[in-house]
């Protein structure tokens, strides 16, 4: 097993990073996964997940099954965000969380990497991208960050192609977060979060008193934007930035609120076809435990329920897609990972590297430890 | 995350009694900290907080007159030096007040008005630029300057208009664009002691967010005990390291003296980078003293606050014995040693604050709350 080193800790400082990053990324570029350790089987078919996880310095990527077993680890040269999935051809993106400058590609059945997106200069990964319905095409949100603008990269995704990158869509805003497909196959959704970065600033959001965040839908094809959609003005420092879909084919969003603590706006979206934004505010009381944070939003299409993840207010509120309720909240410190289970309950990931199954009518039930000292990032994918 | 017992039990706790999730993790960190830190707010409010926001306030408007006499006579070299040293004075006590980046600094955007930074695409100076330029008297009015962008109205705009540009030489000569320059210079300060005073109003009653950090109590808004004011702290504590090395410092270091960039540093055009930086690791430190954590900590954790403030003492030292003017020394392989070294020590001071400190007093600072995304 080849583990990059980690060049964020002690004496390195950004630049290096970056270079670092290219360089561990071009002598190191078949990292092989780690096998299944002793004892483990490997669970075919349905109910598997995906998650980064780092424990300290060191970062990987992790295919688990429902019972929150590893199936498969692969190491990454930085901190890993979120990912891109093609089921029909078993395989999947991982994507440096942002600033990231790596992104992998693996299969899906035993984490073998198979491939790294060619990132070019002056751009880097915001940690989420989707594959098209074919699979044909892979759609990366990138920040342009000399020119503060951001883009969707596309990808050849197609057997052979050797992840070319076709060229770059204008995403209408700045700091484009999650993008999802709608189910027309056509139809790229992107939250643009509306925060200015530079990687040599970390994350630190460079127009805090500007900011301005819009879902804008974009033809998959050929990039056109097709309509951008703002909030009210007196929410212009909420920042939309993760994705999921309900059965009708609305986007639910998730944001983060940048300004002060003693402001409550609302922290959930809807957004139907042809209609304006729509905003769902909890009781106050649940409202509260969100802390004017998301960091991940799920569904469970079938029936009709959003799970919504607070790591900041330690909770989980849960919504119903059919009239737009919060359903109630679940304690869990630290989570953040949110994947349905398919039977109204998801499978919840946190900071201590602890899961857990959890829902609007079952109550949290913690998953036998399967790591010591590691962090679940902030995302869940299911397979 | 090693050396926390009161995590690691509590999870357990929760591994083996969901039943007991509920009520035990959704209060865990209040549990922890109300034991040993009833009264931290108060303590920080009247021991940091407003001794720093008073200061910023008697430190602008002193900036103020300075300048109002220096645009009066622009050629006489004491009043540049006053207003030199005035400048010098509210940029030591903004280095106090910057790192209480929740209540007042965050409402209203007071923090970008104030001190618009980083800037990595010369936004200030470009908009500036073209405010010059255009020389519009109407523009310095107190109400119209505010509803300016951001970077045009804090302290490195004001910085720029001293001394960017040939700014001394024009001003001193005292003909229309010089006039102009001081004059918006003189409407600057005018809005730094504008925004000094809401910062420091917003930290006494009958502001909510005073009354609340000094008195947590569950009817409350904000903060409802203990634990929650000590997460704030702390939290306040571990992003103001974070700023200090990755924002301020490791830009500008790059990755050796041949790619260092000195233009990056803050407030590197009036010289006052060192100064600035070295208050800031003064400032943190009487910070973290005002909540007298040593106090809570179990005799085991003792450590923590003896090694937490020997690395912010060495930051300071390391700013104060720089041989030569900041921008220049990233530059320079020797001179910049003591910069590399101020980083790494910021490096290890936030870890002793996530890693060690805040599980040693119950606080949960969170992998994912921390820092999201």
């Amino acid at each position: 097993m080849v583990r990059p080193r980690n060049s964020t800790a002690g004496a390195a400082l950004p630049c290096t990073r970056r270079e670092a990053l290219r360089a561990a990324l071009a002598t190191a570029v078949i990292a092989g996964a780690r096998p299944l350790r002793a004892g483990m089987q490997p669970a075919d078919g349905p109910g598997r997940f995906l998650s980064a996880r780092s424990h300290g310095t060191a970062h990987e990527a992790v295919l688990l099954d429902a019972t929150g077993r590893d199936v498969a680890v692969l190491p990454l040269p930085d901190r890993g965000h979120s990912f891109a999935i093609d089921r029909a051809r078993q395989r999947a993106v991982v994507f440096g969380r942002q600033p990231g400058f790596f992104a992998l590609v693996f299969d899906l059945r035993d984490g073998r990497q198979l491939a790294t997106l060619p990132l070019p200069e002056g751009r880097h990964f915001f940690g989420h991208g989707v594959f098209s319905l074919a699979g044909d095409r892979l759609y990366a949100t990138e920040n342009d960050f000399e020119a503060g603008r951001g883009v969707i990269g596309v990808y050849d995704a197609r057997p052979g192609a050797n992840w070319q990158r076709l060229g770059e869509f204008d995403t209408g805003g700045i700091g484009p977060h999650e993008v999802v497909l709608l189910p027309d196959g056509n139809t790229l959704c992107v939250a643009n979060g509306g925060l200015l970065t530079h990687p040599d600033y970390g994350k630190a959001t460079l127009n805090l008193a500007t900011m301005r965040s819009s879902l804008a839908l974009l033809d998959a094809r050929d990039g056109r934007l097709l309509v951008n959609r703002t909030l009210p003005p007196e929410l212009f420092q909420l920042s939309i930035r993760h994705l999921a879909l309900d059965a009708g084919g609305a986007v639910w969003f998730a944001c983060q609120h940048q300004g002060p603590a003693s402001e409550r706006p609302p922290l959930v979206g809807r957004q139907r076809s042809g209609m304006e934004l729509e905003l769902f505010s909890a009781p106050p009381a649940i409202q509260r435990e969100l802390r004017n944070y998301i960091g991940s939003i799920a569904a469970d299409p079938q029936r009709g329920l959003i799970a919504t993840s607070s790591p900041v207010g330690g909770h989980i509120a849960w919504w119903s897609t059919y009239d737009a309720r919060c359903l109630g909240s679940t304690p869990r410190p630290d989570g953040c990972g949110v994947a349905s289970l398919g039977d109204g309950r998801f499978l919840v990931s946190d900071g201590f590297g602890g899961l857990a199954t959890a829902g609007p009518a079952d109550r949290p039930q913690v998953l036998p430890a399967t790591t010591q000292g590691g962090a679940w990032d902030n995302h869940l994918r299911t397979t | 995350m090693s050396g926390v017992p009161a995590g690691r039990a509590l999870r357990w706790l929760c591994a083996v009694l969901p039943a007991l999730l509920l009520a035990a993790c959704a209060s865990s960190p209040a549990t922890q900290a109300d034991t040993g830190m009833e009264g931290l707010g108060t303590r920080v409010l009247q021991q940091y907080i407003r001794p720093q926001t008073a200061a910023l306030v008697r430190n602008t408007q002193a900036l103020e007159i300075a300048l109002h006499d220096y645009c009066a006579q622009p050629a006489q070299a004491a009043r540049r030096s006053a207003v030199e040293a005035r400048f010098a004075d509210v940029a030591v006590s903004w280095a106090g007040v910057e790192l209480l980046r929740f209540g007042p600094l965050v409402e209203q955007n007071r923090l970008e008005q104030f001190f618009f930074w980083p800037d990595p695409r010369g936004v200030m100076q470009r908009q500036l630029r073209s405010l010059l330029a255009a020389a519009d008297p109407a523009v310095l009015q107190p109400a119209r300057l505010r509803e300016q962008s951001v970077a045009v109205q804090g302290l490195p705009a004001l910085e720029y208009l001293l001394h960017a540009d040939d700014g001394p030489a024009q001003i001193a000569a005292g003909e229309a664009a010089g006039r102009y320059r001081c004059v918006f210079a003189e409407a600057v300060g005018t809005n730094l002691v504008r925004l000094a005073g809401e910062i420091d109003a917003g930290w006494h009653a009958p502001s909510p967010v005073a009354a609340e950090f000094a008195r947590p109590a569950p009817v409350n808004d904000l903060y409802r005990d203990a634990g929650e004011v000590a997460t704030e702290v702390l939290k306040a504590l571990s992003t103001a390291l974070h700023v200090a090395r990755d924002q301020k410092l490791a830009p500008a270091l790059g990755e050796d003296a041949a790619s260092a960039r000195g233009s990056l540093l803050p407030l590197y055009r009036s010289g006052l980078t060192a100064q600035f930086l070295g208050a800031q690791a003064v400032a943190l430190e009487r910070f973290y003293a005002a909540g007298s954590f040593a106090t809570s900590l179990p005799a085991d954790s003792a450590w923590i606050d003896a090694s937490l403030r020997d690395e912010l003492r060495r930051v300071q030292q390391d700013f104060s014995e720089l041989a030569l003017p900041a921008d220049r020394a990233v530059a320079d392989e020797e001179a910049r040693n003591a910069l590399v070294h101020a980083a790494l020590l910021l490096v290890n001071a936030r870890a002793l604050v996530d890693e060690y400190l805040a599980p040693a007093l119950g606080v949960n600072l969170g992998f994912n709350a921390l820092d999201g995304d």
